[in-house]
């Protein structure tokens, strides 16, 4: 049976009987995400933004896509989808079954999960899509030192843009929050100058959110990334397993 | 290590907060049983817990369904004992 | 010339050239003497990384040999090429590693995290406590040695052993809150006070008596917090040396303490304070001799090669931890320095199936009669042995089965993995302490109390492993494995169900390994029978608990017409009493309350069955009322009313004014600085704050005119009474009516009353 064909416009209007955020003007978000295809975009704000990502997920997952999801927070909410589905008329499996999810509690899982797991994932499933949620926050755990902290982020990055130069699209959501040690503030900027494009997604007095385009500060990262001590990063990979 | 998908207590008060509206439209009495009837999914837990269905609220109905049908099962038993109704053999 | 000392293993240390090694021989006369060690550490490298880490190699300051060797990667099985970096100075491994870390990523080391005398056991397959032939040459080195022990062993000797033990001598203050040390030493039955006015004269004191005594264990109370740190500054302060190491040369160990966040809350750690060829041993900070005192240590000292004084103070998953990093030691697999094995991308519906927990059934509210519990015996750590769960046994690369229920994960059939590998000796040893454990009761009391301890030890590992599994920080460890427990756990108790259910029993109650079922008339020896049956089916053991005369099954506290798991309690036919998650069983519970729900359980022991209870109702209800009474009365002894809590902050990150707030600063201001996870404990005195604002106090603080919440009190009185009672009727509000005289309502004056009161009035009164 083809899925149910579903239209942007149509999912974000306010859902009559639930209290989930009222969500409008994304559709600047959700259009330009997959149109064309290969890019990397961040979407910011409160916990609303892992929502948002999921019930685009969802749109695209009733088209038929398959998405594979990076959880660095814990933030995945099943129901979300299935609640989607039955709202739509859809048989929950149906989505269920194409949307994977692996997640990582260390810096060092999401390390393995998004440089080496992801991309090849992608390719066995032929799928386009991805979405990373909160990708800093293992990051801030003091067990992990600043120095392996930020070359983590940096081969992180890196892989993205690889990812993105073969046609995929990954959606960064996370979640703002004061970063607790102070010391590593400046990951997130570093993040942030990496992206395509950068979305905030805001509250504003009524309840209603909005999803806001932001400017970016220029790009740290050169095209090709750094070549560094310690980043001889292809060289070393060769040798771990798949 | 992470949960991710919330114990199934936390589902059940979640679908109650999300049909609170409608709870307090309802009158003294109703809500009572309201209240009585999202109980039933509660002591049901495991079951619930195991079959762990896309959509939860469908586990609930059915822990609902099956306390009413003890309760009418109950209920029965005491009306043929009182002889008001007819033992199931003697109904056609 | 060559010496063979024949003893057992008692300390090993890193030093400049090797390792120090001290033993001890039957006669209790000590010998130190040292080995040559090169610790190692692998990097896994690209060709041309090699070669630059064997340039970096030949610049660094301490002395190094490299190689090339092969060793084998866990998850595939596979044999790497990989660089050995041996380094000769072993208290300089650590060091060296973190300069090499500056050129390489994490993922390129392997073994390299690991503590030298860790390595040096597992290297040399020693272990604390090994018993054998040593011999030693005439310049005091290990040359060889024939042990004829094993690490697993569970018949050994223990060496005689002379303890000192160190205490601060004030007994009415809890030691954090103390100013002065007031030293108080033991050893051969006599006790010293150490009440010099001079700190010189106390230390030259306490040196004296150490070199008298020259014990092997120092035993202390809060030595590592307190009384070593604060000993230490003293004697660099006035510049008088300590003789704690017996190894003048070699320093303290110590660490610091920490407080971190974890599972949902903060933990606290003290730091630690070791000694060289000696042991310090804390009391009061360590988990395992709480728990199971020096054998409980002895016995997992020697199981997981971890030495003594480190083993006294570790959590239980570093005990795990090393039992496996041994294994794959000695198997040469690479040890990662770090657990970055992600979960595997599975499908969200998947998700839901795996992300469970063990099963919970909750029970029917009330009394129950006849009504028997069944346990399965060691349920989680006997899965993973039997059905070979394992990180890398769990969707390995070469099989294919769908071995794991509901999940249809794979299971290896080519290999044991590291999981089952370790645990299986020690599921083995616990059963074989038990049951001689058993045999001795009544017969040999100190020959029980051994094996109880050991037992006991051994229990905390095992129901540690499977959370082992899934943590975080577990080197061995993956989601899948333990989702994989989980699930067999699952298919466990619902087969258990079944088959009881196919007897004609029912199942009130289960809880992840516990059943609870009633037949009525059912004898111990049928319980019995079906406990085969099920263990047949499922390969997990399962024992009789006992039966219950009666147990009852309480309200949830929010909801009181619904129960929840995990909470019970009841009287076995055999006399014995269990209580789970009620008032008296919990930890936070002030004690007279605790006292109270005691009493009114042992009134309830010689009841048979629920209607035996319910006769009895009159009689507890007179114990509640009198608790009240003497509470309201205002003379119950404050120190029965000591509320314990965690504080989650520091003192001074309380935005707000709780109690625990208020409790921790005052506590500050007496100059303690307690961390966030510490204990504080106190007596409520005005919950609102109105009359008395400081609404609590610490105990050491605490003066008897303060006197304390008696609404407060009576409130948590009552809850603990309603648990037992609510299924008679008698909630909160029910009992208030009972014991509390009514509260004095004003008088409102109504339309009749107005009219009364004016009989003679000629005209009506407006108000009508």
């Amino acid at each position: 049976m083809p899925p149910f064909p579903v239209q942007a416009r149509q999912l974000l209007s306010p859902a009559a009987d639930t209290d989930t955020a009222i969500i409008r003007s994304s559709e600047n978000l959700i259009h330009a995400f997959t149109h064309p295809p290969g890019k990397v975009y961040l979407l910011h704000g409160d916990s609303a933004v892992f929502t948002l990502s999921l019930t685009m997920a969802s749109v695209a997952l009733a088209n038929g896509s398959s998405i594979a999801v990076v959880d660095g927070g814990n933030c995945f909410n099943v129901h979300l989808i299935s609640r989607f589905a039955r709202e739509h008329r859809i048989d929950p499996a149906q989505l269920l079954n194409r949307i994977f999810i692996s997640r990582g509690f260390t810096c060092y899982q999401m390390e393995q999960a998004l440089t080496r797991r992801l991309p090849a994932f992608l390719a066995a499933k032929g799928a386009t899509t991805a979405m990373i949620f909160n990708p800093l926050e293992t990051l801030y755990d003091e067990q992990a030192p600043l120095r392996e902290v930020r070359q983590i982020l940096r081969r992180v990055l890196i892989a993205l843009q690889e990812m993105k130069q073969r046609g995929i699209s990954v959606l960064i959501a996370s979640v703002d929050r004061t970063v607790w040690p102070e010391e590593r503030n400046g990951l997130s900027q570093t993040l942030t100058s990496s992206v395509d494009r950068v979305y905030r997604l805001e509250e504003d007095e009524h309840h209603h959110y909005a999803v806001q385009l932001e400017p970016q500060p220029s790009s740290l990262l050169s095209p090709k990334g750094e070549n560094n001590h310690g980043t001889h990063r292809t060289d070393v990979h060769q040798h771990h397993r798949q | 290590m992470g949960r991710t998908v919330p114990t199934f207590t936390n589902i059940i008060d979640s679908e109650i907060a999300g049909w609170s509206k409608f709870r307090r439209g309802l009158q003294l009495e109703d809500q009572e049983i309201f209240d009585e009837v999202f109980r039933a999914a509660k002591r049901h837990l495991a079951t619930n817990f195991y079959a762990m269905r896309a959509i939860p609220f469908e586990s609930i109905i059915m822990s609902i369904i099956i306390e009413q049908g003890k309760t009418i099962k109950e209920l029965r038993r005491r009306l043929v004992q009182a002889g008001a109704l007819a033992a199931p053999e003697e109904r056609t | 010339m060559s010496n063979v000392v024949s003893g057992w293993l008692f300390d090993a240390y890193p030093s400049t050239d090797g390792m120090v090694v001290w033993l001890i021989d039957r006669e209790g006369r000590k010998h130190r003497c040292t080995v040559p060690f090169l610790p190692s550490f692998f990097l896994h490298l690209s060709p041309q990384d090699m070669k630059r880490a064997s340039t970096l190699a030949t610049r660094c300051d301490t002395r190094l040999t490299v190689s090339i060797t092969t060793r084998k990667e866990l998850y595939s099985d596979e044999s790497w090429d990989v660089l050995q970096i041996s380094v000769h100075n072993p208290t300089r491994f650590s060091s060296v590693v973190r300069s090499f870390e500056q050129f390489f990523p994490h993922f390129a080391f392997f073994d390299s995290d690991l503590l030298v005398p860790q390595l040096f056991l597992y290297e040399t397959a020693l272990f604390p406590l090994a018993y054998g032939d040593y011999e030693i040459d005439h310049r005091s080195r290990l040359v060889g040695w024939a042990i004829n022990d094993h690490h697993e062993a569970m018949e050994y000797e223990v060496p005689p052993l002379s303890t000192l033990r160190l205490r601060n001598g004030n007994n009415f203050v809890p030691p954090k809150y103390r100013k002065h040390l007031q030293l108080e030493v033991s050893y051969d039955g006599q006790t010293y006070s150490l009440e010099q006015e001079n700190p010189r004269d106390v230390l030259e004191t306490l040196n004296w008596h150490l070199h008298r005594c020259d014990p092997d264990i120092v035993l202390t109370e809060y030595g590592d917090s307190i009384i070593l740190p604060h000993l230490t500054a003293l004697s660099a302060r006035h510049n008088i040396p300590l003789l704690l190491n017996r190894d003048e040369q070699t320093p303290y160990f110590r660490t610091r303490e920490s407080s971190f966040f974890q599972y949902g809350k903060i933990v606290h750690k003290d730091g630690a304070f070791e000694l060289a060829g000696r042991w310090h041993l804390d009391e009061q900070n360590s988990f395992t001799f709480g728990e199971a005192d020096l054998d409980g240590v002895f016995e997992l000292a020697r199981l997981t090669q971890i030495p003594v004084q480190r083993q006294a103070r570790v959590s239980i998953g570093t005990s795990m931890s090393s039992l496996q990093l041994s294994w794959a030691h000695s198997h040469r697999y690479l040890i990662p320095s770090k657990k970055r094995e992600p979960e595997d991308f599975k499908s969200a519906s998947t998700l839901l199936m795996a992300d469970r927990g063990g099963l919970i059934f909750n029970p029917p509210l009330g009394y129950h009669e006849e009504v028997a519990e069944l346990d399965f015996v060691s349920m989680y750590p006997t899965i993973m042995v039997e059905k070979n769960v394992s990180p890398e046994t769990v969707n390995c690369r070469c099989c294919s089965n769908s071995a794991v229920p509901e999940l249809g994960y794979t299971i290896c059939e080519r290999r044991e993995g590291i999981v089952p590998a370790t645990l299986r000796s020690v599921v083995q040893k616990r059963s074989h302490y038990k049951r001689l454990k058993r045999f001795y009761k009544g017969r040999d009391d100190a020959l029980f109390r051994k094996y109880d301890r050991r037992q006991n030890a051994l229990k905390w590992m095992l129901v540690s492993c499977f959370g082992y599994l899934g943590y975080k920080n577990a080197r061995f460890g993956r989601i899948e494995a333990h989702e994989s427990v989980n699930a067999f756990s699952r298919d466990s108790i619902l087969t258990a169900k079944e088959i009881a259910e196919q007897h004609g029993f029912r199942m009130l109650h289960a809880i992840i390994d516990c059943v609870w079922l009633k037949k009525p008339g059912t004898s111990e020896q049928e319980y019995e029978e079906l406990c085969r049956e099920i263990a047949a089916r499922t390969g997990i053991d399962i024992s009789l608990e006992g039966i219950y005369n009666w147990i009852l099954f309480p309200a949830s506290k929010q909801d009181p017409l619904i129960t929840t798991a995990n909470r019970y309690a009841g009287w076995y036919r055999n006399g014995d009493f269990k209580v789970r998650g009620l008032e008296t069983r919990r930890r936070d519970t002030p004690p007279f309350i605790k006292t109270m729900q005691r009493a009114m359980f042992d009134r309830m022991a010689p009841a048979r069955t629920a209607a035996d209870v319910e006769t009895l109702v009159p009689e507890l209800l007179d114990i509640g009322r009198n608790a009240v009474a003497m509470l309201r009365s205002g003379k119950v002894n404050p120190m029965e009313l000591v509320m314990r809590r965690h504080i989650t902050k520091e003192a001074n990150e309380y935005t707000n004014k709780s109690v625990s707030a208020v409790v921790a600063g005052l506590i500050e201001e007496m100059g303690v600085h307690l961390a966030a996870g510490e204990t504080i404990e106190y007596i409520l005195i005005d919950q609102s704050g109105k009359k008395k604002p400081e609404k609590a106090k610490p105990i050491a603080l605490y003066a008897f005119e303060d006197g304390y919440d008696i609404d407060f009190y009576t409130e948590l009185t009552l809850k603990a009474i309603e648990s037992l009672l609510s299924p008679f009727g008698y909630t909160v509000d029910r009992l208030k009516e009972l014991f509390l005289p009514p509260p004095l309502k004003p008088r409102k004056s109504t339309r009749s009353q107005r009219v009364q009161a004016k009989p003679f009035a000629s005209a009506p009164s407006p108000h009508e």
